[in-house]
């Protein structure tokens, strides 16, 4: 991170070199330096974003919640009754019985992890696609951190500090997997020992059983790998403006 | 004599093409912040017109299935029986309250973009329905918008210091002023006509196009105090405009060389309009914090636990109290879980009222605070001014929330009394549930607080300009 800063210091210190070499009074080198900087720390950092939503449209939150809430239902073939009656009908033919209460497993424990799956993979689906926009969107930034190196800068130090989006993505994919982990052992808890005729108490070992969540955070080389864009595009912009900052310097004139 | 300057004085300006090119730069800002703002406005104005035709479409077809399970036609468990109205009241019928944009939205997003503008009513307790934020990339939430307030408050600023700050020191630096001082005309007289062009420019470049921008956006001007709100608009950025004029001449009439104006005073516009409304918002949240999301979430399982241990007890206590709701039989297939969970609510809600009252305190110490040192900086001033008229700040916001708490109740007290009895909805019952409509904010109440703020950017004004002038009469033509 603290190269990211060097770099991004550096830069500042070369282009304002370059420009005050070039300009032809100092009025001129102090606009085009402060114009850069308002252009660079305020203005591009919502432009980008709005470039970024205007070429990849973040869905909004109505029809993201609408969506998942439909494809949750089911339609057709997927609706819940469609797919209570299909699980039975499996049940029945693998464990060759002709009613519930004849099932060696508990019905209600399957019929609970099958529905846990069927919206597994609604949210699986929705917030791939969700994601998969924003990290399009990070795509369009880094482009325009071309332009305006504070994006790089952001960009790094956000990720640097674990404070960015793939690093929350990370810990709710984390979260996310104990959340299913748990789910299930219930349910195959539940499809075991539970009968089909009466009701079952779990004592507490079921809970002694399941493993608290312990949480990895990702690690200053995976960090690394991706930012390595974000270092490129500082690290190029800090030698272009020390290019420019050596030729301005020989080409001028000491009238 | 004044207009004669103002007319030499222009000649001057277009020989300099550099102010053109910095005013077309904020004109093409403020078009495109304009046409933000209005994108913005339209795009939640396509969300409320989506969840309102969604809830219509609900609303027929629970109509049919209700005569279709009437009818006999069909069976469904409890929960899938819209006829029941806990089923209903909480979670099949639910109803949408939304707050529409306001007439001049597109001014400014302001917090609109972080404030849930419509909510689905359920019988359930509230913390259960007023988390459903907009969805949006945090790192974009982060930058912020690019719309028209903030080209007003952060660029207009810079455009007419660019004007300005060398408006007496240039002259005396080209060795002009002592030329044009030797003519009959007094430093007052010609500063003022040095300013009063240049205001009226850049004035009408950013005023012109604002309106023109905000009008081509589909801005409701002819709703109803869109135009005196549009009107103060003006008045509240021609007042900014006006201060960041008057620093400029008192930072000349120290009589500075023009590199030094230009350093100080772009140090000024970093600390009036970046870094103090920065430290304000750090501290106001360091010295008055908000109970956590987790501390909410927490308060609400308490409740949850403790009113499952305690359902039956509450029943009881419910069916003592209320004789005539007592179930006569065979109604539904689940008879005490609608009044259980009528129960479970209560109890949450008690649970929760201390922390969201906390919340509620802590946020109104925050917004006093700020609005007591809102006056150090003019950038504040103006900017919760424009997102009062743009209707995107605090006040119809807060005014919004007390409606959605109102319609919450009358939903309530619609369905719990016929959970209780155990009674089932008709097509009929359909027709008298209660309705939301958006009140508007008291447009009186906008202008009163707008008219302070006008007042209160007059302030500095006076406290720069008296000193500034004074310094001018001692002003040192030469030397």
């Amino acid at each position: 991170m603290m190269l990211a800063y060097l770099l991004y210091f550096a830069l500042f210190v070369a282009g304002t070199l370059a420009v005050s070499a070039w300009a032809p009074s100092s009025r001129a080198a102090l606009i085009v330096m402060l114009g850069f900087w308002m252009f660079n720390c305020l203005v591009a950092p919502r432009a980008a974003s709005d470039i970024a939503k205007t070429l990849r449209p973040t869905p909004s939150a109505f029809e993201f919640g609408h969506k998942v809430e439909l494809a949750l239902q089911g339609t057709g073939h997927d609706a819940s009754e469609e797919r209570t009656k299909r699980l039975e009908a499996e049940l029945l033919k693998k464990y060759k019985v002709d009613r519930i209460e004849a099932l060696p497993i508990n019905f209600n424990g399957a019929r609970l992890q099958d529905g846990e799956d069927h919206g597994n993979q609604v949210f699986d689906d929705a917030y791939a696609e969700l994601w998969d926009i924003f990290s399009q969107q990070e795509r369009i930034h880094r482009v325009a951190s071309f332009l305006a190196p504070s994006l790089a800068l952001r960009s790094a130090s956000m990720a640097f500090a674990g404070a960015d989006f793939s690093q929350h993505v990370h810990f709710a994919k984390a979260a996310e997997d104990y959340r299913r982990m748990l789910q299930r052992a219930m349910n195959e808890d539940l499809m075991k020992n539970a009968s089909n005729t009466g009701p079952y108490f779990a004592g507490d070992d079921l809970w002694a059983k399941v493993p608290p969540f312990a949480y990895t955070a990702p690690d200053a080389g995976w960090v690394l790998v991706r930012q390595l864009p974000s270092f490129g595009v500082l690290l190029l912009w800090a030698m272009g403006t020390a290019v420019m900052a050596v030729l301005a310097a020989n080409s001028g004139r000491a009238d | 004599m004044l207009a004669q300057i103002m007319k030499y004085e222009w000649r001057n300006l277009q020989a300099d093409r550099m102010p053109f090119a910095v005013a077309a730069i904020l004109g093409l800002a403020i078009a495109y912040g304009a046409a933000n703002g209005s994108n913005w406005v339209r795009f939640q104005q396509s969300n409320i017109d989506a969840a309102l035709k969604e809830q219509s479409t609900r609303m027929s077809s629970i109509r049919a299935e209700m005569a279709k399970l009437n009818a006999g036609e069909k069976k469904v468990s409890a929960f899938a029986d819209p006829r029941l109205p806990q089923s209903f009241g909480r979670n099949m019928g639910l109803h949408y309250v939304v707050m529409p944009p306001a007439p001049l939205g597109s001014l400014a997003v302001g917090q609109s973009d972080l404030q849930p503008y419509y909510f689905k009513v359920s019988t359930n307790s509230k913390e259960t329905f007023v988390n459903n934020d907009e969805i949006e990339n945090p790192v974009h939430l982060l930058a912020g918008r690019f719309d028209l307030a903030f080209a007003v408050l952060y660029l207009f600023p810079l455009v007419i210091l660019a004007f300005s700050y060398n408006i007496v020191s240039a002259e005396k630096e080209a060795g002009t002023l002592a030329l044009a001082l030797s003519q009959p005309v007094g430093l007052g007289r010609l500063i003022t006509a040095k300013v009063v062009l240049r205001a009226m420019f850049v004035f009408a470049v950013s005023i012109l196009i604002s309106v023109a921008g905000v009008a081509a956006g589909g801005a409701a001007l002819s709703a109803e105090g869109a135009l005196p709100r549009l009107l103060l608009w003006v008045g509240v950025t021609v007042l900014y405009g006006a201060f960041w004029f008057v620093l400029a001449i008192g930072m000349n009439a120290l009589g500075r060389s023009s590199a030094t104006n230009a350093m100080v005073l772009a140090g000024v516009w970093l600390l009036l309009v970046v870094i103090i409304p920065a430290v304000l918002n750090v501290a106001v949240k360091a010295m008055y914090p908000v109970p956590s999301r987790i501390e909410l979430i927490q308060a609400i399982r308490v409740a949850g636990e403790e009113s499952t241990r305690e359902g039956s007890k509450l029943l009881a206590r419910y069916m003592e109290d209320h004789p005539e709701m007592a179930p006569a039989g065979s109604s539904g297939s689940a008879p005490d879980f609608g009044t259980l969970l009528v129960a479970l609510n209560d109890a949450t809600e008690r649970k929760v009222r201390p922390v969201l009252a906390r919340f509620d305190h802590q946020l109104q110490q925050q917004q006093q605070f700020v609005e007591r040192f809102r006056y150090v900086s003019p950038a504040i001033v103006a900017q919760s001014a424009i997102q009062d008229l743009a209707g995107s700040g605090t006040h119809r916001y807060q005014h919004f929330l007390a409606q959605v708490d109102a319609y919450h109740r009358r939903w309530r007290d619609y369905f719990v009394p016929r959970i209780l009895r155990k009674q089932q909805l008709t097509g009929s019952d359909l027709d008298l549930l209660p309705q939301f409509t958006y009140q508007q904010e008291d447009n009186a109440a906008v202008m009163w607080r707008c008219t302070q703020a006008l007042g209160s950017l007059c302030v500095p004004l006076i406290l720069l300009g008296v000193p500034a002038m004074l310094a001018l009469r001692r002003y040192r033509v030469a030397g």
